[in-house]
């Protein structure tokens, strides 16, 4: 007697030909078909409709107060708490940035609002920090950089212009990347793991990944901390800074074992 | 986040929020700020520094609100560059800003304008620029540092710095913009409001204010219709709601168009995010596998309350919606991951995670019969799943009706148990916390033996060698599965003794024996990864020093054994002498 799974399993497995689900453009593609395919859900769903709807007049209300001149404690408050601002500062590239910014802010609040669990992950991904941020030769850091790069440059490019308004962001992408590192099931993991199998040679270590997101974390962690500078591409220049570092640290290291031993 | 916290989170956001307000409240219209003094600040020995420059001179120049710096080139011309570095080459950047208001009652926005452009340039090689900005902060701080409680006057549209550069034609910026400065303190506080001009280097200004409380107000003891004994109103109540040397903002047509302009960009992108935001939750796997709102949670809700033949019915086919959906979710996360140990960790992960929270949802509500039910989707499906035989055979899962019944009763029964037993749960809880996704946890989970137990007792009533084979497998946890493997040797030692005594006693001269024991000890303790938590590295070591007892005490038994054999063989000799 056939097992039920098993013939499901074979069904959906069958994969459309040329695909293989495990290297990045077509993971990303079959990403991107489940989320649409899923993602119109919200259009059929009373709550999540709700939800979006209370989200567009906060977002709305915030700015245009500050913009009438009501500048006042609570405002700056609960604009910095909603992240408000984002998208409204720095241009066309600030506006794509913030918009893209207030999805993912607003995707951690959507799932409170229709009872998801959104931090669900993030005790797992913080247990496994430590092991990844430990650096045991130059090696290592190499993917933290990288991740610490991609944090910095992601999120000037969120806020747009550098401030203590919208640094929020840069605790919620943190949170973020950590609860990914605890999820197997994860978009990034599975994302970073098809960029591995795909880019990066064999004897890459397995935590390549999680080194990368860890670097992530960091480096959203750090990007608050930016806010203080006032300066508005500090972020851009941190991240151009440590790509540099890890090409620098990569052309280095390959040299070095290049190098044939006398 | 459960309800509760959220309650609690959203609570003290909201009082956090109002404190600063009530604060603020209270010092409005007690007072305000008078201008004291304007310190220029020249930064004349930074400007004679950078002139000692043999190639470039700088002419900075301040006055009443005007600040401009006039940069050359005095070195030689340079033809090798494109273009070229031309001697005389220079560039003049102005920024221009409206006086501030002598006067700022507490709470009133203060509005400026300003102005930022280039006098001359005839660049040709280099690219100069210039920016200005101003902000409210402590009376002592110089123009360019800032404090973290600076508050920038910004633009209408969000901007607190103006610049002309290359980039941008140099052409000139004007605008207006606003901000409102906090109430003050006791009399005699002081802050500034800084303008900041730099170009090559840095010029400023820093109009410094003092506080003025407002005299307490006298109570209204005289008749009704009688002229309050007050003295006259202070200053501020006639001052206007907006201060500055500009005209209200509501007057200007390019303000007000600029403000629509910002409003209708604020909804624009208030309204792509949010709807970004909606399809971003529903179409991620945010909650996971147990979380899906199509699943578990309105599994729950369908069946709430169900009751009689109708009731049964829904339940039935709220119960094969939901498998149907949680499978489609394990397919999914199959074809992501492949067919891989990786995909099996991720199953296993995702129902642990899952029980784990039913169990803690259940210690804090009560067991109900709805999680109770919910669970039983998870259940289900590890009932069905296929498992492998040390020789790499398949064992078959169940069948879904099969499966889905095991679940059901294993489910109530373990309600029915961990109702009238807490500790149960919390052990369970903290289990998981302490130990997680390991061997050692597995053994240790009192859900996990449970479970395990009842539905070995049904699928042996069923079909005994099926059952034999799951527990051996590992199916119902690793406490069965050692108490099976038990079970195994005491049979073969009842059924062929001598062989069985001689495999033990070979036991303890296997080194392998003892690297295995050992290689379990430190495994045990830790999940997939090699990762382990505090109390794993505790359990570990107290395990490999039971390993090293073990092998101690076994040398020792060994030893006796021998002495033992050696008396044995000849009292033997002896007795068989004897009878010879």
């Amino acid at each position: 007697m056939t097992n039920p799974l098993q013939t499901r399993f074979a069904a959906y497995n069958a994969a459309p030909s040329g695909e293989n689900p495990l290297l990045p453009v077509p993971y990303l593609l079959h990403s991107g078909r489940l989320l649409m395919r899923n993602g119109r859900l919200a259009f059929q769903d009373k709550r999540f409709l709700l939800g979006a709807a209370a989200l567009t007049v906060t977002w709305t209300i915030l700015p245009a107060l500050h913009i009438l001149g009501m500048d006042s404690s609570p405002i700056r408050l609960l604009t910095f708490l909603t992240f408000a601002h984002g998208g409204l500062s720095a241009g066309l590239l600030g506006a794509v940035g913030g918009v893209v910014g207030k999805a993912v802010y607003g995707s951690l609040i959507l799932s409170l609002m229709v009872g998801k669990r959104p931090l669900t992950g993030v005790g797992a991904g913080l247990q496994r920090l430590p092991a990844a941020l430990r650096v045991r030769g130059i090696g290592d850091t190499i993917p933290l950089l990288i991740g610490s790069g991609i944090a910095f440059l992601s999120f000037n490019f969120l806020v747009g212009r550098v401030s203590a308004q919208d640094s929020v962001i840069g605790i919620v992408a943190s949170l973020l990347v950590v609860q990914s590192m605890g999820r197997p099931t994860g978009f990034w993991r599975g994302f970073l793991q098809s960029v591995q199998r795909a880019y990066l040679p064999a004897e890459a270590e397995e935590r390549y990944p999680d080194r990368i997101l860890a670097g992530l974390a960091t480096g959203f962690a750090l990007s608050v901390l930016l806010a203080g500078t006032a300066i508005n591409v500090l972020g851009y220049l941190l991240g151009i800074g440590c790509a540099a570092a890890a090409i620098l640290l990569g052309i280095l290291l390959r040299r070095a074992k290049e190098v044939p031993a006398r | 986040m459960s309800k509760r916290a959220l309650r609690f989170f959203i609570y003290a956001a909201l009082f956090v929020s109002l404190l600063p307000n009530v604060t603020h409240a209270q010092g409005e219209q007690v007072g305000r700020w008078v201008l004291v003094e304007a310190i220029d600040y020249d930064f004349a020995e930074q400007w004679a520094e950078m002139n000692k420059s043999p190639v470039y001179s700088y002419e900075p120049s301040y006055s009443g609100g005007t600040y401009s710096v006039t940069w050359t080139y005095k070195g030689e011309s340079d033809n090798y560059y494109n273009p070229p570095v031309v001697h005389g080459e220079s560039l003049a950047i102005q920024a221009t800003w409206s006086a501030p208001p002598r006067e700022i009652p507490a709470g009133q926005q203060v509005s400026l304008s300003l102005s930022i452009g280039v006098l001359a340039n005839t660049q040709s090689f280099f690219a100069g620029s210039g920016s200005t900005s101003a902000y409210f902060d402590e009376a002592n701080m110089p123009p360019g540092s800032i404090s973290r409680n600076a508050l920038r006057f910004v633009s209408p549209d969000g901007r607190d710095s103006f610049e002309v550069t290359k980039q941008g034609n140099y052409a000139t910026v004007a605008e207006t913009v606003v901000a409102t400065p906090r109430a003050g303190g006791a009399e005699g506080d002081r802050m500034a409001l800084i303008v900041s001009f730099f170009s090559f280097g840095r010029l400023g200004t820093g109009y410094v204010y003092e506080w003025e409380p407002a005299p307490p107000p006298v109570p209204e003891t005289s008749p009704a219709g009688a002229a309050p004994a007050t003295t006259e109103p202070p200053a501020v109540r006639e001052e206007p709601p907006v201060v500055g040397d500009e005209p209200p903002a509501e007057a200007t047509p390019d303000r007000t168009a600029s403000t629509v302009s910002a409003l209708a960009k604020a909804i624009a992108i208030s309204l792509v995010s949010a709807s970004l935001a909606a399809v971003a939750t529903a179409g991620s796997r945010l909650g996971g596998l147990g979380a899906s709102p199509h699943s578990l949670v309105e599994l729950i809700d369908k069946i709430w309350g169900a009751g009689g033949e109708q009731g049964y019915q829904k339940l039935v086919n709220s119960l094969h919606q939901a498998l149907s959906r949680r499978m489609d979710d394990l397919y999914q996360t199959s074809a992501k991951l492949g067919h891989s140990k990786a995909t099996a960790t991720v199953l296993r992960r995702a129902n642990t995670l899952t029980k784990t929270v039913r169990t803690l949802k259940a210690m804090g509500r009560g067991m109900s019969m709805g999680l109770s039910w919910g669970g039983i989707g998870l259940d289900a499906l590890e009932n069905m799943q296929d498992l492998n035989r040390e020789d790499g055979s398949l064992i078959a899962g169940d069948g879904l009706l099969t499966a889905a019944g095991k679940s059901v009763m294993a489910n109530a029964v373990l309600t029915r148990v961990l109702e009238a037993n807490p500790a149960v749960a919390v052990m369970e809880a903290a289990t998981f916390a302490t130990l997680g996704d390991t061997q050692a946890g597995g053994i240790v989970s009192p859900v996990t033996s449970m479970k395990g137990a009842m539905n070995m007792a049904m699928d042996a009533a069923l079909d005994p060698r099926k059952a034999i084979d799951r527990a051996s497998a590992g199916a119902y946890g690793e406490n069965l599965k050692n108490t099976v493997e038990a079970a195994r040797l005491s049979q073969e030692a009842l059924d062929d003794p001598a062989k069985f005594f001689a495999e033990l006693g070979q036991v303890g001269n296997d080194a392998d024996f003892y690297r295995n024991m050992q290689e379990t000890a430190s495994t045990m303790w830790r999940d997939e990864d090699g990762n382990v938590g505090y109390v794993g590295a505790a359990g570990e070591a107290v395990t490999q020093m039971g390993v090293a007892i073990t092998q101690t005490a076994a040398e020792m038994a060994k030893a006796a054994g021998h002495v033992a054999g050696t008396l044995f063989e000849r009292a033997s000799l002896s007795i068989n002498r004897f009878f010879d």
